[in-house]
């Protein structure tokens, strides 16, 4: 079988766009439900992990985060997006590569597991680094829901995402 | 049914690239936290800062035009209503007195804003360039930074000098981030004062408690830590303590809205609503000495 290929300057652009759609418009954009913005990011990784090599998709991963990180000003170190989205690849690549793998009835659950622990993970780092935001009023209230919510996306992001980042091969 | 990937070679490689990748993460995260990714950081922000900013109002003019249109009919009914309690002001005397009470209010709070006190305060004005974009903090990013004289802890209010929150991190020259006091990392040790219905202040003894941010959890703010027998009721006003070290003391907090007791806890508590809208703020002010 061929591997799966894709096109780098295709895929910073959606890169590009999606973080700032994240980090810039979407809070503009809601701001009474700002903590209920879901992690547009996470999604494309979790769709290049899932369509992707692991040699490519690890890296995309790193720099996805690494870009996150430049476009929002946060109270946590610089780099650990990057370390999270890398722990959410790395996890992501023992799925393997089913014929299945770009169907909606896989993405939806795994995006839905992927998403939990990579907020649990962002918690527990906030909480490290002494922030009080690791309760459990906030993962029933916050988390669950934006999580559902990136599961939902996934159906709206898979097919586009996947066309985008491939486009040129 | 399933590509065969996982070779041992395979996994080894793997392997050898995620730990190099978590090496180089942790790496960059001990270097931002020395600060030596700053020149890096303020090259970047400078070159991202348009596109930034252009993003930011463009989603801002949409979630106007978006309310604009959503509310239009409800707006239209409600000039009606104006127009129509307008007239009747005209020709109720009760109304009128309710207008003055009104004006009573305005005059208060001009009172508090002519504070020899809140005078002293040295105090830099800035303009709020974004909200959290994590969705985890209540936090808003100004426009000022370390060369202006922000430091960490500072204390921020609104136009209005109203509690808004502190500076939790100056990332720049130019740019630092502000708590809101909505969020549950946020404590400010407050009192309260009571007025009665013609806002005349009413002679009690203020209760001590400390308010404590809700937004993570699905409220706003919350006042803990009254004593039992702490004489406590809803729309009594809260201010900033005087035993408070991190916040300069009588500044407006906001009002109380319900108060109550946990099962078992002797310690009254109670919800409490900011007077400062926290959701649309295009200036505060950061108070740098008092």
């Amino acid at each position: 079988m061929q591997e799966k290929s894709i096109n780098i300057y295709v895929a910073g652009i959606v890169l590009l766009l999606i973080v700032l759609l994240q980090t810039h418009f979407l809070p503009a954009f809601l701001p009474n439900v700002s903590q209920f913005v879901p992690d547009l990011t996470l999604l494309l990784v979790i769709i290049w992990s899932l369509l992707l090599p692991w040699s490519r998709s690890l890296w995309l991963a790193f720099v996805s985060g690494l870009t996150l990180d430049l476009f929002r000003v946060g109270i946590y170190p610089f780099g650990l997006t990057a370390l999270l989205f890398s722990f959410v690849a790395f996890g992501l690549s023992f799925v393997g590569q089913s014929r299945y793998q770009n169907a909606l009835i896989q993405a939806v659950p795994i995006t839905v597991v992927s998403a939990l622990a990579y907020r649990l993970l962002f918690l527990l780092a906030l909480q490290v680094l002494g922030y009080n935001v690791l309760q459990l009023n906030t993962i029933l209230n916050v988390v669950l829901p934006v999580t559902v919510i990136d599961g939902a996306l996934m159906i709206l992001f898979l097919k586009p995402v996947r066309a985008l980042t491939q486009l040129g091969i | 049914m399933f590509k065969p990937i996982n070779t041992a070679a395979n996994n080894q490689g793997r392997f050898l690239l995620f730990g190099f990748l978590v090496a180089l993460a942790l790496l960059i995260m001990i270097s931002d936290q020395l600060s030596l990714l700053r020149p890096a950081e303020q090259i970047s922000a400078t070159v991202l800062s348009p596109l930034e900013s252009a993003t930011y109002r463009l989603g801002q003019n949409l979630s106007d035009a978006s309310a604009f249109f959503s509310d239009l009919k409800k707006l239209q009914q409600e000039n009606a209503d104006l127009r129509h309690q307008l007239d009747e002001a005209k020709a109720n005397e009760a109304k009128v007195a309710d207008l003055a009470n009104q004006l009573e209010l305005i005059k208060r709070q001009q009172q508090f804003l002519s504070n020899p006190d809140y005078k002293n305060f040295t105090k830099v004005a800035s303009d709020v360039i974004n909200h959290d974009t994590t969705g985890q903090n209540q936090t808003i990013v100004i426009n000022h930074g370390e060369s202006d004289g922000i430091k960490r802890g500072q204390p921020v209010v609104d136009a209005a000098g109203y509690l808004v929150g502190r500076v939790e991190k100056v990332v720049e020259a130019h740019q630092s981030i502000v708590m809101l006091m909505t969020d549950s990392s946020l404590a400010v040790r407050v009192s309260t004062q009571r007025y009665d219905k013609n806002n005349l202040k009413v002679d009690t003894i203020p209760a001590d408690g400390s308010a404590v941010g809700q937004w993570q959890t699905g409220g706003r703010v919350k006042v803990m830590h009254f004593s039992s027998d702490a004489d406590v009721q809803a729309g009594d006003w809260v201010f900033t303590s005087s035993v408070s070290t991190t916040f300069p003391a009588n500044i407006l907090v906001g009002k109380l809205d319900k108060v109550f007791k946990d099962p078992g806890q002797s310690e009254q508590q109670a919800d409490l609503i900011p007077i400062a809208d926290l959701n649309h703020l295009p200036q505060v002010w950061v108070i740098t000495g008092w």
